[in-house]
């Protein structure tokens, strides 16, 4: 049935914008116009200014500004990864305001979870009304390597899901999306602790795929700025919801001072939710780790 | 003295099946809705089970539908009791008649004159779809008819069945008017024209919005993933804002004429306009307060059926536009959007026995839902082949 709608498509169908959502790019622009080819270089109006926040990526992360500035006459300039089979088309907006002769343009992107880790190359060309490609302009990232904090513990699963990340730290306490920050205030009477006490705590960043919302990537840190306790901890998934799907792949890597002390992944199932917090259980147990 | 006996209700039902494909499928779910993408699939669309009683002075409609559109549902579509009078006499011809309950909205053919089970084409008209969607309202209706005429006027709720907030209830004190003047009779033995005019006018409602407490939120201004104090800024409890009403109305126009062409069949050519300020409820609801400005609408139909014995061709050409004075900033000025559906449909229907038909439907659609390498709206690929199994009794 199938292929014979595809063959009356294909027959009968006109061209039109690709209406793939582009997830599995290794770059993706959310909400904006994807197209299958590769960029090349042209003749045509030029971007003038790349503005990047930080080039250091995470694979599977994302929101990552990329913003500039494109020469008179551009349009729009097309975004993308070198290497992907896709890039992006981002409408340029209004006149920069110190250089009123160029436009400004801006997008956020999202890197995919399968990105290797190592060097990624943004190329951004702008393009006149007439579709005339500018020349390329590059931005430059590193994906991955070890993230900053004296104790990290990622969690990325792949589609939308709401999985949660629990971790049981030597003193016991629990870090998950219902306790965030592992910082006790002072008993009564004790000296308080200072202003940025809660900092020093093991923090957890966001709690993804709450409701089913596909807002952001599908991961979530939980991060150590420095000297977390010693001792042994204990690292728990979560399958909150499965929104729909049959199948949830996941994967864990966990780091302490840049070196990484655990990796587990596996696939989720919708028989796993039974165990859920929730639900009154604890979760899936997939790996524990000491700290010296 | 024996009981009256329960008088016998008049039942129908239709069954509509249907696989469609589209070249927008696609095996992922949206980022916003976590709907599903994929368009290639098998859909139960409609199947409905209707009773109905007339007797001297009264009658009533119950009518229940099941689809598994949005997933398995069961709900109901027309319910009416009504009250009638029918001349005689003076008034020989004059029936008048007074219903309540969830009644169809007197606008347009395209909502109002035609039957799922009669209609050749899938499904309505865009913009039918987008500023009624349902096609029927809870409120009151006052039907006159005296020969070739029709008069209907509906006060309702304003929140059609079929759109997603407040369907079936009524946020608002005020009511939507609805009227429509029908006209039809034979000009001769083979021609037969029908056509009218239709009107709205009521009051949308613009949601207000709850107080806030106070909250924290972090920007990750650097994107180093670590959280610095300059990247957390307090946002201060939020007073509630009041709901608004606006107003909105709409004019509507139809003709048809039915030709019997000798040794093929009935032929039909249609057309129907109607324009709206404020009233899209399914494409792209209207929310005047929020958007600053009046959202003017603007949609139409033509369309040919010819039956050849059993089988009948038809097709359609749609078109709509939701917000005619929409813009966007693009290429350092501020343009207009450019929103604009355009259908163009092919059908072609073999009627089986008694009640059933089989339908394969290629929709060509003309949007502006993608870009082009310039950045403008242009057109998504998103064709769609419809086949369709339809009994109905």
């Amino acid at each position: 049935m199938r292929w014979l709608a595809a063959v009356l498509l294909v027959a009968l169908g006109c061209d039109g914008a690709d209406p793939d959502p582009g997830l599995s790019a290794g770059l993706r622009v959310p909400g904006a116009q994807p197209v299958v080819g590769a960029l090349r270089g042209g003749d045509g109006p030029a971007v003038t200014a790349i503005e990047i926040r930080t080039p250091l990526l995470r694979a599977g992360q994302g929101q990552y500004l990329l913003a500039g500035r494109a020469g008179p006459g551009a349009a729009a300039v097309h975004v993308g990864r070198q290497g992907d089979a896709r890039y992006w088309i981002v409408p340029t907006g209004l006149a920069d305001v110190t250089l009123p002769d160029e436009l400004t343009w801006s997008a956020r992107f999202d890197v995919g979870a399968g990105v290797p880790d190592g060097p990624l190359v943004v190329q951004v060309r702008a393009v006149d009304a007439g579709g005339r490609p500018g020349p390329l302009s590059e931005a430059r990232f590193t994906v991955g390597g070890p993230p900053d904090g004296a104790l990290v513990v990622d969690l990325a699963w792949d589609g939308v899901a709401d999985l949660d990340l629990y971790i049981v730290d030597p003193l016991g306490r629990r870090l998950g999306p219902d306790d965030p920050n592992t910082y006790a205030p002072p008993a009564p009477g004790a000296p308080p602790d200072g202003p940025d006490a809660w900092r020093q705590e093991g923090i957890l960043d966001r709690d993804a795929g709450a409701g089913c919302r596909a807002e952001g990537p599908m991961a979530e840190r939980a991060r150590w700025a420095e000297a977390p306790p010693r001792g042994r901890y204990t690292v728990f998934v979560d399958l909150a919801a499965t929104c729909g799907r049959d199948r949830i792949p996941w994967q864990i890597k966990a780091f302490a001072a840049g070196a990484e002390v655990l990796t587990a992944g596996g696939v989720l199932f919708p028989a796993d939710g039974e165990r859920s917090v929730g639900g009154g259980g604890v979760g899936l147990r997939v790996g524990e780790f000491e700290l010296p | 003295m024996a009981p009256p006996a329960l008088a016998a209700p008049r039942w129908s039902g239709l069954v509509q099946a249907e696989y469609r494909a589209s070249q927008a499928s696609v095996d992922e779910l949206a980022d916003a809705t976590a709907a599903p993408l994929n368009q290639d699939a098998f859909t139960l669309r409609r199947a409905r089970l209707r009773a109905e009683d007339e007797a001297d002075w009264t009658a009533w409609v119950i009518e229940a539908d099941f689809n598994t559109i949005d997933g398995p549902q069961a709900g109901f579509r027309q319910v009416e009791g009504a009250v009638r009078w029918r001349g005689a006499g003076l008034f020989e011809g004059l029936e008048v008649r007074l219903g309540a309950g969830v009644v169809p909205i007197p606008f347009g053919h395209e909502v109002a004159g035609q039957r799922d089970a009669d209609r050749l084409f899938t499904e309505r008209a865009v913009f039918a779809d987008a500023l009624f969607p349902g096609q029927l309202d809870v409120g009151a209706r006052l039907a006159v008819a005296y020969g070739v005429a029709r008069l209907t006027v509906a006060v309702q709720n304003g929140e059609p069945l079929g759109q997603a907030a407040f369907p079936g209830q009524d946020p608002n004190a005020a009511k939507d008017v609805a009227g429509r003047v029908e006209v039809a009779g034979d000009l001769s033995p083979a021609v037969h024209l029908a056509g009218g005019l239709s009107a709205l006018t009521g009051e949308g409602f613009h949601a207000g919005t709850s107080p806030t407490k106070e909250r924290l939120q972090w920007r990750d201004l650097n994107e180093d993933g670590i959280v610095q104090t300059s990247e957390i800024t307090t946002l201060p409890p939020s007073a509630g804002t009041p709901s608004a009403g606006f107003d909105r109305f709409a004019l509507g126009a139809d003709v048809r004429v039915t030709i019997d062409v000798p040794a093929l069949g009935p032929l039909t050519l249609g057309a129907e306009g109607a324009l709206a300020t404020n009233l899209d409820r399914g494409l792209r609801p209207a929310d005047p307060v929020r958007g600053g400005r009046d959202q003017r609408a603007l949609g139409g139909v033509v369309q040919l059926t010819q039956a050849v014995g059993p089988v009948d061709l038809g097709l359609r050409a749609d078109v709509y536009a939701p917000h005619l004075d929409a813009t966007e900033v693009r290429a350092g000025g501020t343009v207009r959007a450019e929103e604009r559906w355009t259908t163009l449909t092919a059908t072609v229907g073999a009627r089986v026995g008694t009640g059933g038909r089989l339908v394969v439907e290629y929709q060509r659609q003309r949007d502006t839902l993608g870009r082009d390498a310039a950045g403008r709206p242009a057109d998504l690929a998103n064709d769609a082949v419809t086949g369709r199994l339809q009994v109905g009794f």
